[in-house]
């Protein structure tokens, strides 16, 4: 035998046998590194989806027609001197978890008298039968992407937009609800006034239901003076994505006989957070409203 | 140079690959294997999902408006009796069994062939009292049906129904019924209205009229809908129900379900057709025979 060919076969051999112990090493260690790159993967998108950056992206708009069948024009109506929706606007520009306010209105004065006073403008058609529809709209002429809208009442000149905030942070944190919404304690008096609308909550804040009637209603059917009602405030945020199914789906029964379009989220299985506040609703539907909440702001020495 | 040792230590590695590679598509195999032998069996298991299903019909003998009022004869016949034997028509129960805390009904029961297990006193309503007697059976079940011992003219149907409801529901822990709701009984507090979702689920209950427009007005086109005191529970939600603290809605209204909406679990609805005829009084019997006498029942 020849030592060289025994040295070399056996090198050849060696050779082969470590380039194909090589050849496993390999899978191994790319099998390894895939199942790394996997559990990074993994970890990074379960890290960026942490409620601190969940549903970041924030829009507030307020919807605004001319056109009414009570009040034309109401949302230029000037109260003690400056119009409306300017003051809503200001109110909404404190709140501090709004990357953006918009107006969305149809109306080319109410777009003017805004963009006057430094508001961001969204046209929007005549069509749309109701504030949602409207935002709706909006949302989908904006550039950017949301991921929340906030649906701000152009007709509420005094909302805190410490409850802007509430609604925003209340949907971040319960990625299972579509809808936020804010309650705040019915009066007495307001008990069987149906257009208060009444909300009843479950333990961990999601609306059971909305009523015109006054729930909950007891075996004797009047108020009782130590129960905590809640009556339901105009302000609405949304998930966008769910935002852009909700106007289009189907008015469902509840809905329709209470006339309450919340309802329909309901109805259609979807859930909704309600945040507690304490906020007096100086809401203006009637030129009447206009007196009232002027007198309150004076007594009050609101500019 | 030995080609036999080289082609041997090349087909020894190349063997040594191979089989790395046999292995893995073995354990791949296998794991393959296991995981359709066990959504297989999770298939089957779920056309048999929740199917061990018994009716109990809680009966105590004390009552502040009625006393022993399960015993009362109706046409010749003890109520408890009669609902025991509506019961047996369905065809969903696997066992039927009647929970009293009373040695009279319990010894009128054994004498027309009914399962008795005796539970206690201080049980504050039927719910408690079926997952007292559940606690006692040797046998596993399901689904619990909580059947009204007032209600002797109850559809075994609907029996049926609210098994059905919560076998197709596992996202449910409850159902129950509710029938339409009378024109006249609509400002009754002791008449409860239910509201559901698009799909069955109950929204609310209520002692007040829900839903409510903005007249006010009963509305004579609207399908309100009445509760019905049918009630069917998973037997695992049934464990712990009993001992959920009270809820505000449920204590305001003074309405047990409320607790299991107040707490977040889904409830199923099914709507049936029944004129409820339930025994609360001494005249309730009387109106009930008269009723049965009418149709020929007996």
């Amino acid at each position: 035998m020849n030592p060289m060919s025994v040295c070399s076969s056996s090198s050849s051999s060696s050779s082969s046998s470590s380039s194909s112990s090589n050849n496993t090493k390999a899978w191994i260690v790319h099998g390894i590194v895939a199942g790394v790159s996997i559990v990074v993967a993994l970890g990074a998108r379960a890290f960026l989806s942490r409620s601190g950056k969940f549903r970041s992206r924030v829009v507030g708009i307020i919807p605004a027609r001319f056109a009414s069948s009570r009040f034309e024009g109401k949302p230029l109506v000037h109260i003690l001197g400056k119009p409306m929706i300017q003051r809503t606007w200001e109110r909404a520009k404190l709140a501090t978890l709004l990357d953006h306010i918009v107006v969305a209105t149809d109306d080319d004065k109410i777009a003017e008298c805004c963009r006057g006073f430094g508001a961001d403008v969204i046209m929007t058609s005549e069509s749309c039968r109701n504030g949602t529809e409207r935002c709706n709209e909006a949302l989908q002429k904006l550039e950017k992407k949301y991921d929340i809208v906030v649906n701000i009442q152009g007709d509420e000149p005094l909302i805190e937009p410490e409850i802007i905030d509430g609604v925003v942070k209340a949907l971040q944190a319960a990625p299972d609800a579509v809808f936020s919404t804010a309650v705040t304690s019915l009066k007495a008096e307001d008990a069987f006034d149906p257009n208060r609308v009444k909300c009843v909550v479950d333990n961990q804040g999601y609306a059971i239901y909305f009523s015109r009637g006054l729930i909950p209603h007891n075996k004797s059917g009047k108020v009782n003076l130590h129960f905590p009602y809640m009556l339901h405030l105009g302000i609405q945020s949304y998930d966008s994505k769910f935002l852009k199914i909700y106007p289009e789906l189907q008015p469902t029964p509840l809905q329709l006989e209470e006339d309450l379009e919340q309802l329909k989220v309901l109805e259609n299985g979807y859930k909704m957070k309600v945040i507690k506040v304490d906020h007096e609703a100086h809401g203006v539907d009637t030129p009447e409203d206009v007196e009232k909440i002027e007198s309150y702001m004076r007594e009050r020495n609101l500019s | 140079m030995s080609p036999t040792s080289t082609t041997s230590s090349s087909s020894g590695s190349n063997s040594t690959t191979s089989s790395w590679l046999m292995q893995g598509l073995l354990a791949g195999a296998a794991i393959a294997a296991a995981a359709g032998t066990y959504a297989l069996i999770s298939a089957r298991r779920s056309a048999r999902f929740r199917s061990q299903v018994i009716g109990i019909i809680p009966a105590r003998f004390a009552s502040s408006r009625f006393q022993g009022k399960p015993l009362v004869p109706i046409l010749g016949k003890p109520m408890i009796q009669r609902t025991w034997e509506r019961a047996k028509l369905a065809t969903t129960l696997n066992k039927l069994v009647v929970a009293t805390d009373d040695e009279r009904i319990a010894e009128i029961c054994q004498g027309f062939g009914a399962d008795v297990i005796m539970t206690s006193e201080s049980c504050q309503n039927g719910t408690e009292r079926c997952n007292e007697a559940l606690q006692y059976l040797r046998k596993k079940f399901d689904i619990v049906v909580n059947i009204q011992g007032d209600e002797p003219l109850l559809e075994p149907e609907i029996i049926d129904g609210v098994v059905k409801a919560l076998q197709a529901s596992p996202d449910a822990v409850f159902s129950t019924a509710v029938t339409s709701l009378k024109p006249e009984d609509a400002s009754d507090p002791n008449r409860v209205k239910c509201v559901v979702d698009a799909r069955g689920y109950a929204i609310y209950f209520s002692r007040g009229l829900i839903p409510y427009n903005k007249s006010g007005i009963v509305n004579p086109q609207y399908p309100y809908l009445l509760h019905l005191g049918i009630q069917s529970y998973d037997a695992q939600f049934l464990k712990i129900y009993p001992e959920l603290p009270p809820t505000p809605l449920q204590l305001e209204e003074d309405l047990e379900q409320l607790k299991v909406l107040e707490n977040g679990y889904k409830m199923k609805v099914i709507k049936v057709d029944h004129d409820a005829h339930g025994v609360d009084t001494p005249e309730d019997v009387k109106k009930i025979e008269s009723l049965m006498r009418e149709r020929n029942l007996s």
